[in-house]
């Protein structure tokens, strides 16, 4: 494989990783108002969150870089403290992540949802707090759907492109993903032997990353249900 | 020791409860959405009262239910299903007595490793027991803790609560709809129904005051307490003396000297004015009708004080205009069986 090619797949994987490192705890703060607290507004914020998979990507991005550009509101605030998500890395994770959170936040909240709350008041009466009834009820509870959002996620993350090359464009070493060099390629004379090397680094990519995720729910749900008999069918 | 004194619970606001109780095991029995379980739950500090207040030992009780120091056995058990049985045990506040010693007095020292899908019902409700002992709890709570138990295995986990609950120095509350499960269990009774207290006191008087399928879904009970004075070995008879008097009942496991509960359905009671000769009922105590009381226009109660203590005859209306039955009248109660408790 070129180091081209190399250069690409490491950067995909930097991208959808850091996407990740933000989204998937932002998810769960989210995914636990919705699943466990009732709050005026609560159907309007779940709505919302919803949004960047029913908007069209681009307009995704649009709005990133009128919010996060250089000449957005929130880009000029954090200009001064050196933190820029214009054109680079950065901003490739902060568009791939806020496009794979609807997908995130959904298994992670039904997870929290299918938590008996009847535990709840089991260990209440036992005398556990608030942060012990999470550590020990809804935390490992909620594993499967972190999981599952998280792989999810990754794919998403990992296939991003239209609010990618919105918010920061496609500018090879810095925001140039899988989908983005694909994208060029195909426009290049020359590029058809990088097409068909990034479509199968993508694929078997995506393949690991599924069954892993595959194997790791298995072993959740057995180390959950206690039936040490579950086994994978 | 625990004194509850509230008004108004989770979906019914207008219920008012008032009652105390000391050491030792009070039922608490009435009709399904007599409002048991929502008046446990205010105890347990899961829900809370419209206004009122509940101290134990003379202290209010903290708000919160994590700091009542309280242990509960629900209808269904909750365990922690990703936890062993020693770590569901060790939930509760961690107590004096170690997880394994409880599960060896509960009967469940094999099962520690174990997790909770691989056991029955009746063990889970084991577990839950050892942890609510775990937490050396200040007031234990029972709500129908054997509903959702095989019949075949209901007499066990019940004997077992007797025993680790009746000589309690702790306030124990067991709510059920089984007047059984009160009568095998409890020292005192509540009984309740739409939110209010209808009777409450020492059990058999209690039970005495009650009427109906709502409290007693397999008929009538009374119960008069004895002690085992003879056994006769050759036909396994108990000789059971009801204070000056005295019933022959099959010997099963007991033993001279038992203090025993005579349980009586008042279908199988016949009520005569002498006592009866050639009959095969062997069993008849004299005694002195205290009420009369006329239900409808063809069945009555008769409760007939006997040795300090009330034993309920059902009867044809018919039968007390045919036999001039009255107050103060004596009258034997004769019945064939009982269940020795």
């Amino acid at each position: 494989m070129s180091a081209e090619i190399w250069s690409i797949v490491l950067l995909s994987l930097k991208v959808s990783f850091f996407a990740l490192c933000w989204a998937v705890p932002v998810s769960f703060g989210l995914a636990y108002l919705l699943a466990r607290k009732r709050f005026v507004g609560r159907r309007l914020l779940s709505a919302v969150i919803m949004l960047p998979l029913v908007m069209p990507p681009v307009v995704t991005g649009l709005v990133l870089l009128y919010g996060f550009g250089p000449t957005g509101p929130i880009g000029q605030l954090l200009a001064p403290l050196g933190i820029s998500f214009a054109f680079n890395a950065a901003g490739a994770s902060l568009a791939a992540g806020l496009v794979a959170l609807p997908l995130i936040v959904r298994p992670i909240r039904l997870s929290l949802e299918a938590v008996d709350p009847d535990l709840d008041e089991a260990l209440e009466v036992a005398g556990k707090m608030g942060w012990q009834r999470f550590t020990m009820l809804y935390f490992p509870m909620s594993l499967p759907g972190i999981v599952a959002g998280g792989i999810l996620g990754f794919a998403k993350a990992l296939g991003e492109f239209g609010a990618t090359i919105t918010f920061v464009a496609n500018i090879p070493g810095e925001t140039q993903t899988f989908s983005l060099a694909i994208h060029s390629a195909l426009q290049r004379f020359d590029g058809e032997q990088m097409v068909l090397m990034l479509s199968l680094v993508s694929i078997s990519i995506s393949v690991i990353a599924v069954l892993g995720s595959e194997y790791l729910l298995n072993w959740l749900q057995v180390r959950l249900s206690g039936d040490r008999s579950v086994r994978h069918a | 020791m625990l004194e509850v004194k509230i008004k108004g619970t989770r979906g019914n606001p207008s219920a008012q409860y008032q009652f105390d109780a000391g050491p030792g095991i009070t039922a608490i029995v009435g009709p399904s959405g007599a409002g048991k379980t929502s008046l446990l739950r205010v105890i347990a500090g899961l829900d809370h009262p419209v206004s009122g207040t509940i101290s134990l030992g003379g202290i209010a009780m903290p708000q919160r239910a994590e700091h009542r120091q309280i242990g509960m056995v629900f209808q269904e058990p909750r365990l922690l299903p990703h936890y062993t049985v020693q770590q569901n045990i060790e939930l509760g506040r961690s107590g004096v007595i170690s997880a394994k010693q409880l599960a060896d007095q509960l009967g469940i020292s094999d099962l520690i490793e174990r997790f909770p899908h691989s056991l029955s019902g009746g063990e889970k409700q084991r577990v839950m027991i050892g942890r609510a002992l775990f937490g050396a709890p200040k007031l234990m709570l029972f709500d129908e803790p054997l509903s959702a138990i095989d019949p075949r295995l209901k007499a066990d986990l019940l004997t077992l609560i007797r025993t680790h609950f009746a000589q309690a120095n702790i306030p124990v509350l067991y709510v059920t709809h089984q007047m059984e499960e009160a009568a095998q269990l409890a020292q005192n009774l509540i009984a309740i129904d739409q939110g209010k207290i209808v009777a409450q006191g020492p059990l058999a008087q209690t039970m005495a005051q009650l009427d109906g399928p709502a409290f007693f879904e397999n008929g009538i009970t009374s119960l008069l307490s004895g002690t085992v004075t003879a056994i006769d070995a050759e036909f396994d008879l108990a000789t059971i003396g009801v204070g000056a008097q005295h019933v022959d009942l099959p010997r099963k496991a007991l033993n001279v000297g038992d203090q025993v509960r005579l349980r009586i359905w008042a279908r199988d009671v016949l009520l005569s004015k002498k006592r009866l000769e050639g009959v095969s009922a062997r069993n008849q105590l004299q005694g002195e009708i205290e009420t009369i009381r006329l239900f409808d226009r063809s069945q009555a109660d008769v409760l007939v004080r006997v040795e300090g203590e009330i034993v309920r005859a059902r009867v044809m209306a018919k039968t007390i205009a045919d036999l001039q039955m009255v107050v103060g009248q004596s009258t034997y109660v004769v019945f064939k069986s009982a269940s020795v408790e």
